[in-house]
């Protein structure tokens, strides 16, 4: 099948860019309800996740929480639509979250190229209960832009790190060269002004 | 069954109930019959002492060795059985087995596991987020929240008579910024943000003048 550019350019913007592997089926999130009781079970962690903005859950559920909680409906249509609203008043359940959403969620998220969430693995948790084991890997999913600090907080600069060594001793080499310039150019006024002084004597 | 949902507890009681009658070779009332003392035969089983009850009158006159008997273990497990039970094998499938692939922190030093967030920098960014996540709570109670956040921790000032800063509402947390949380790169982390007090220069690399 050909596709052309414009086509794929235009796809692009309905479909949010997730640069990660998705799974072909989807996870039933055991429970007895079925497939109803797995959509309530998202249905919280969404809400959660849009009050607070960050919250920690198991690793599987945060891969399929993450999907859903990339819903594009709210930014294409706006809060006129119906079946838009529908959804909303689905997946949030507390009714002032959709204030959130069309309000803070909607302008933050309009001119956004990537997806507008973030994973993150947690370091993993020992117990000694019945016998000493490791627990099941727990994550931690974010909305971008907010107000918390970075997950991967960023690396204190030193003047120990090797481009900064460099850098310095590129910066000294250069001023010595300077330095080194001017003193000869000094001389060579000096001995063109003594000449010069000398010619006019005689 | 469309409207019938039977919880995951209920289900399995039931399940075992049933067991028992499904079962060909011992019947519902033989399995209780053999509780009992069979001289009286409402009498409690704990009155009955174990030299008394399996004497050879009993078991010529009660059936017993057509009854349930309970899967017992028939011979010791030994050391490496157990300790491999419990804790996995080094071959196998690991329970408790040490980490080999570890990495250093560029941040703080400590060690942390490929793939997954450093400790002691997780412990200590959760910290501030759950203070913030606090202040949070007390702020928006049960109103809808329609603006974005602007975070003021306590050495900050910021100037605002509406307690809103740039169409951002302010959320003042009780504590000192730590201080691999800065505002801006290019900004040092004690600078004040009102215009009154002098903002200090950049310096990002600790140079000594
Ligand atoms: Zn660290």
């Amino acid at each position: 099948m050909y596709i052309h550019k414009n086509t794929v350019a235009e796809l692009r913007k309905l479909v949010p860019d997730i640069r990660i592997p998705i799974q072909k089926n989807k996870r039933m999130l055991k429970n007895p309800q079925g497939a109803l009781g797995r959509i309530w079970k998202i249905s919280k962690d969404v809400s959660d996740l849009f009050k607070e903005e960050r919250v920690e859950l198991g690793k599987e559920r945060a891969d399929e929480v993450r999907g859903y909680a990339e819903k594009r409906e709210a930014i294409k249509y706006g809060d006129t639509h119906e079946p838009t609203m529908e959804i909303a008043k689905f997946y949030l359940q507390d009714r002032t979250l959709i204030h959130k959403l069309f309000n803070v969620f909607v302008p933050r998220f309009k001119d956004y190229n990537q997806c507008y969430t973030n994973v993150y693995l947690a370091p993993t948790l020992y117990t000694f209960e019945k016998y000493p084991r490791k627990l099941p890997l727990r994550a931690i999913l974010e909305l971008k832009g907010h107000p918390f600090p970075p997950m991967k907080p960023e690396r204190i600069p030193t003047n120990n790190w090797i481009h900064n060594i460099l850098l310095e001793e590129a910066r000294r080499e250069y001023n010595q060269k300077k330095a080194a310039a001017e003193k000869a150019e000094n001389e060579e006024a000096s001995s063109l002004r003594a000449e010069d002084e000398e010619n006019e004597v005689d | 069954m469309k409207n019938f949902i039977v919880t995951q507890k209920f289900y399995t009681v039931i399940n075992s109930f049933l067991n028992a009658f499904r079962k060909q070779e011992s019947s519902f009332l033989k399995n209780f019959y053999g509780l009992f003392y069979p001289g009286s035969q409402l009498a409690p089983v704990p009155a009955v002492t174990v030299e008394g009850f399996w004497n050879e009158d009993t078991r010529q006159n009660s059936e017993l060795d057509d009854h349930i008997l309970w899967g017992v273990p028939k011979k010791r497990r030994s050391v490496e059985v157990r300790r491999s039970r419990r804790i996995g094998s080094f071959t196998g499938f690991c329970k408790l087995y040490p980490i080999k692939k570890l990495l250093t922190c560029l941040v703080c030093g400590h060690p942390y596991e490929v793939g997954l967030l450093c400790p002691n920098c997780y412990s200590k960014v959760m910290k501030v987020t759950q203070s913030i996540k606090d202040a949070m709570k007390n702020a928006e109670g049960r109103d809808p929240i329609l603006n974005e956040y602007e975070v003021a921790f306590e050495d900050e000032k910021l100037k605002s008579e509406d307690g809103f800063y740039k169409g951002k509402r302010i959320l003042e947390v009780p504590e000192k910024r730590p201080s691999w949380f800065a505002k801006k790169l290019t900004q040092s982390t004690n600078a004040s943000l009102s215009g009154e007090t002098a903002v200090s220069r950049p310096n990002p690399l600790h140079i000594k003048k």
